[in-house]
């Protein structure tokens, strides 16, 4: 009963790391050590996984209304006659699919506000 | 590569160390222990040959630690609210003498505490932190961060006086 709370607890050895901690940081760090577009997308950083998951709604967005146009425009523009199948097609093609496109913009862009939330406020912290 | 696993092997114990007193979880400590050693697998070429790469990576473990502790912080320091009678603070009581017993003893004893109590007592034993920055890191008052670790050293001492 001699020793104060604070000297005692100062001076508690270091605890041994459990053998596995190294063999896993080494086997984690030789994946992070790959380019970005070899690496799997959980590995990017978080700004890069938002900005992903935004440009893939953006694109499917942009697909989704701007089909229509560029169809009608292969059918207007003189020397496009070539295209207009291609564009009827796409077009066509794009009004099927446009509740599963309309999801997947919806869908993209709530883990995209999350990580950039994320992102934004690491950043601050 | 090498170069790396001669940095781990040298400061895997402090980090885990640190980790581990904070959480109080061995699984969870060596998760946060890896996230560190990926932090500074990215700024290795800085930190290589640095001499405050100690520093810095205590001082990421313990803020990985206090943000893995933060899911939880809502409700640990709610009913640490609502069982706080206001209890008795002493400045001078960090200098009672603490019972004789094994180092096992004391982190068995220190992991048995509960969060809002170890992780203000770890950080202020452990990391030299002081009352109004334990205050400021965990967001709550210094009369709580006081009573807390008033509450863990009382805790400590019964359980030590039991084993």
């Amino acid at each position: 009963m001699s020793e104060s709370f604070d000297a005692r607890l100062r001076r508690l050895p270091a605890r041994r790391a459990p053998r596995t901690l190294a063999p896993r940081v080494l086997a984690a760090a030789a994946l992070y050590a790959r380019p970005w577009h070899r690496r799997p997308f959980w590995t990017w950083t978080l700004p890069a996984q938002a900005a992903f998951v935004a440009a893939v709604a953006l694109g499917a967005a942009a697909l989704l209304w701007l089909g229509e146009p560029v169809a009608a425009s292969a059918r207007i523009l003189p020397g496009l006659d070539t295209l207009a199948p291609l564009g009827r097609a796409l077009s066509r093609l794009l009004w099927l699919a446009r509740l599963p496109l309309l999801g997947l913009v919806v869908m993209s862009a709530v883990p995209a506000a999350a990580l950039a939330s994320v992102a934004l406020s690491r950043r601050t912290s | 590569m090498n170069d790396f696993e001669d940095f781990i092997s040298r400061y895997q114990d402090m980090v885990y160390t640190t980790s581990l007193r904070l959480l109080g979880r061995a699984q969870e400590a060596e998760d946060v222990s890896q996230d560190v050693f990926l932090k500074a697998f990215r700024r290795f070429g800085e930190l290589k040959d640095s001499p405050t790469a100690g520093g810095w990576l205590k001082t990421v473990a313990t803020n990985l630690s206090l943000n893995q502790l933060s899911r939880h912080r809502a409700r640990w320091t709610l009913f640490s609210e609502l069982d706080r009678e206001d209890a008795p603070f002493d400045a001078a009581e960090a200098e009672v003498p603490v019972p004789e017993v094994s180092d096992e003893a004391l982190e068995a004893a220190l992991a048995a505490l509960p969060d809002h109590q170890r992780v203000p007592l770890a950080l202020f034993h452990f990391e030299d932190l002081s009352y109004e920055e334990i205050a400021g890191r965990l967001g709550a008052s210094l009369a709580k961060v006081k009573s807390d670790i008033f509450r863990a050293r009382a805790a400590l001492r019964k359980a030590l006086e039991a084993a």
